[in-house]
């Protein structure tokens, strides 16, 4: 019985140490996956011209993703620069101004917003800003635009972001003592006083991670993006302009990419630089994370 | 003393109240976003809302006939969430007990694991989805339930997993050391006493992934295709909600557009219905975790 | 003993939540004398001092009633600006807080969020309170390094410098070397003797005898009730309570 017992936990400590090594390395999977599929590819192509060329016509083998790049930088520059201001100033109201029973109240909502699927922020943008922009922003610029364009997708996205930063900021702030506020509050410092020299000071490691994540996260979504962005593969001028986004790409060739060649490692390659941007930006941003926290310590 | 003498304003207290007045109006804004993409979504989707959009497959095509209803989508998408969260809890519920209960404090493969799955959670949908397709691909499989279920089983555990980590993590050391002092291995003090002490946080994981999965398109796209019918096999093509919005919002046919509205409703009042559910458990759990 | 009044509190309560912290508290505070506020722990020490410059605000659910009137204006007054009573009133906390900056920028903080930009004055402020706690020797030679990097009891008296850099009248301390090592403790406390020739000190500590040595004045507080408050002579030696008698003693505590 006990020697039964032993055997049954050591047997099962095994398995779980198996299955937790095996799921650590699940992104090196993906990885590894990815790039097996875009070998043929980048055997024949050099990667500078698949990332730089603007040329993508893929019936005549030429596969050059710099337009797609591009269209997402846009589109997360923008979502980006908008979410920003937003969801700082919340954070900074929801954790050191509101009263305990509106945060109890905002703090389920915004989760809310995070929960929401990508494809309803889609089907909103399509029904409320692309229209939005199509009839009252871009003639205010004295231009046309259908509304699909880099500056609706920007908005869906910029709203998708705001819990990300919000919430990464809140518990920053939570995390900074008590005391370190009173001490400049007893000095006689406002309340906002105290948030710009001594708070936002102390938690900007945490504010550039909560950017940061902000930006993978828009990097990489694709839905939302898709159903607003307008999907032409030029270099966008304006963000009136449409663009066409990397994962929007992948998407609406899945059909194709079978009985054209190599079609289907172009578009996996194209996930493949997704994912691994997606990487480079959560890796900096612990870097910044450690950097920044020793120099202010 | 030396009073050397400080000069009087009022400057900073317009600063205060300008910045205050930014706050507020942004947590306004934030908040009225979300407000206006509810309402929008009510607006469209109840009017479109019908018996028969519910107990019915579309009919002459899900893109093209205007008869039928998205039954197909409700019934698809219940499978795939279900499967692929059943899926993602066998591969968490062992990992997260493993990471808590056998390793020792300050352990590298703690640390890593869940530094691993703090990147998998920010990894975008649609690079599961394409992951998915190569395990297709190199399994033979054509665009299934079960090819869903796997894309969106690793799209959620990591979610779960990190959920569930949460709550175990508050488990008080002192309840391990009085289950192995009474003699249990740490198999049964893992799966008696960890799980039942955390099982409401454990469920709120559940129901998060669950939630994530049900409402996630671009993994599914290549993975599960898209049907008229109910999936009856693994092996056939599934429809899903999210993707029933997608495609039959770009139909020029106003018929089908309303299914689309109904779709985007019915997964709203999911969402919706998930997150309250997981906020009551989080809230009772809370309260019975020792501080 | 007679004494000018500093701070009079008159009949103040504070709850947290339904909980009370302070009961009807009836105190004047002697002018240019140090004051210890003595009692054992979570009987409302810390409550008392932060009502003096309002750091109570800034807790979830705190209710006050009563004044607190500070050279006679009753500083919980609507009217009145917490920022402008704070500024009359320097804190040491029970660790030493320094702000996230160098040296020269924390004791500079207080004088420049207060409107102060003149460099060269900027600059004679800084080595003046610098000395005033007597840490200008030891750091002159590296003001613009992190006042993190200053030993425990170092970083205290940077927080004494930057509180006077405000030129305040009064100055709180809320067991001030609870965290500091005995010799720390001893600098602290020195500056305490010297610095109430200008300044009302109102200490809050459990040490009994950094009370007997310190104090002028002396109130004890028992779970939020003001016990026995009298010169520090009449209270040590002869205290009319029985409950002050047994908290002496050491029976309580």
């Amino acid at each position: 019985m006990q020697t039964k017992r032993l055997l049954k936990d050591k047997l099962a400590s095994k398995f779980m140490l198996i299955l937790t090594v095996f799921s650590g390395l699940v992104v090196f999977f993906i990885a590894f996956g990815l790039y097996q599929r875009s070998r043929p590819i980048l055997a024949i192509k050099p990667l500078t011209e698949l990332l730089f060329s603007t040329s993508w016509h893929p019936l005549r083998g030429e596969f050059g993703l710099f337009p797609f790049i591009m269209g997402t930088l846009w589109v997360t520059g923008v979502a980006v620069a908008i979410a920003i201001p937003f969801s700082l100033l919340t954070a900074i109201y929801l954790s050191e101004y509101a009263h305990k029973i509106i945060r109890e109240w905002t703090a389920p909502l915004i989760d809310l917003l995070a929960g929401i699927p990508s494809v309803i922020y889609g089907i909103w943008g399509v029904l409320v800003i692309v229209p939005l922009i199509k009839d009252h922003i871009a003639p205010l610029w004295g231009t046309f635009s259908t509304g699909y364009s880099v500056l609706a997708a920007g908005i869906v996205l910029a709203i998708m972001v705001f819990p990300v930063i919000i919430h990464v900021t809140i518990e920053v702030f939570r995390s900074i003592p008590h005391e370190l506020r009173d001490a400049s509050l007893a000095l006689g410092a406002t309340r906002w006083q105290t948030i710009k020299h001594v708070v936002a000071r102390k938690a900007l490691p945490g504010i550039i991670a909560a950017i940061v994540l902000a930006l993978s996260r828009a990097f990489g979504e694709t839905m939302a993006v898709l159903m607003v962005a307008g999907n032409v593969a030029k270099l966008p001028s304006s963000v009136l302009d449409p663009a066409y986004p990397l994962p929007a790409l992948i998407v609406n060739n899945y059909g194709e990419m079978l009985s054209v060649p190599l079609y289907d490692s172009a578009l996996l390659l194209a996930s493949l630089v997704l994912l691994l941007v997606v990487l480079f930006f959560n890796i900096l941003s612990r870097i910044i994370l450690i950097r920044v926290e020793r120099r202010i310590q | 003393m030396v009073r050397l003498g400080l000069p009087h304003m009022n400057k900073r207290r317009i600063e205060e109240n300008i910045f205050k007045g930014l706050m507020i109006f942004s947590t306004f804004i934030i908040l009225s976003c979300l407000l206006l993409i509810l309402g929008t979504i009510i607006i469209k989707g109840l009017p479109a809302m019908n018996l028969a959009m519910i107990t019915q497959t579309p009919k002459g095509g899900y893109y093209l006939g205007k008869e039928g209803g998205i039954l197909n989508a409700i019934i698809g998408s219940l499978y795939l969430a279900g499967g692929a969260t059943f899926l993602a809890i066998l591969i968490s519920l062992p990992v997260v007990l493993y990471l808590n209960v056998y390793t020792k404090k300050g352990s590298r493969l703690v640390f890593f694991t869940r530094f691993s799955f703090d990147v998998l959670w920010g990894v975008p949908s649609i690079v599961y989805g394409a992951f998915g397709f190569t395990i297709m691909l190199f399994l033979g499989l054509r665009a299934s339930l079960l090819g869903g279920i796997i894309a969106v089983s690793f799209l959620i555990f990591p979610i779960m997993s990190r959920a569930m980590d949460e709550v175990i993590r508050m488990i008080p050391e002192e309840l391990l050391d009085a289950s192995y002092a009474l003699g249990a291995t740490r198999l049964e003090t893992a799966f008696k006493i960890v799980t039942r002490q955390a099982l409401p946080g454990i469920l709120t994981a559940v129901l998060i992934a669950f939630g994530r999965g049900i409402g996630d398109a671009a993994s599914v796209i290549f993975t599960a295709g898209f049907t008229d019918h109910i999936p009856y096999s693994l092996f056939r093509p599934a429809a899903t909600l999210p993707l029933a919005i997608f495609f039959q919002l770009g139909t020029p046919i106003p018929e089908v557009q309303e299914r689309a509205y109904a779709s985007a409703f019915i997964l709203t009042a999911i969402i919706l219905i998930v997150s309250v559910v997981s906020r009551i458990l989080t809230k009772r759990f809370t309260k019975h975790v020792v501080k | 003993m007679e004494f000018k009044t500093h701070i009079s509190v008159k009949n103040l309560s504070v709850f947290y939540g339904k909980e009370p912290a302070l009961k009807n508290i009836t105190v004047d505070i002697p002018d240019k004398k140090i004051t210890a506020i003595i009692g054992p722990s979570g009987c409302g020490k810390t409550t008392l001092l932060k009502s003096f410059n309002r750091l109570v605000d800034s807790i979830d659910g705190i209710k006050v009633s009563g004044e607190v009137l500070v050279d006679g204006e009753n500083i919980f007054d609507p009217e009145v600006e917490a920022t402008h009573i704070r500024k009359k009133m320097g804190l040491l906390s029970q660790r030493p807080y320094p702000l996230p900056m160098s040296i020269y920028d924390n004791v500079a903080y207080g004088p420049r969020i207060h409107g102060m930009k003149d460099k060269k004055k900027l600059g004679e402020m800084v080595e003046h309170y610098l000395k005033e706690s007597s840490l200008w020797s030891e750091v002159k030679d590296r003001l613009h390094t992190p006042a993190s990097k200053l030993s425990i009891g170092q970083q205290q008296r940077l927080c004494l410098a930057r509180g006077l850099a405000v030129e305040p009248e009064i100055i709180l301390g809320d067991e001030p070397t609870s965290a500091l090592d005995p010799k720390s403790s001893q600098r602290i406390e020195a500056r305490f003797l010297e610095l109430k020739k200008e300044y009302t000190i109102v200490v809050v500590t459990h040490i009994l005898r950094q009370a007997k040595r310190l104090a002028d004045y002396v109130i004890f507080l028992y779970l939020g009730e003001l016990i026995e408050h009298g010169p520090a002579e009449r209270i040590f030696e002869n205290p009319k309570e029985e409950m002050t008698k047994e908290y002496i003693k050491g029976t309580i505590s």
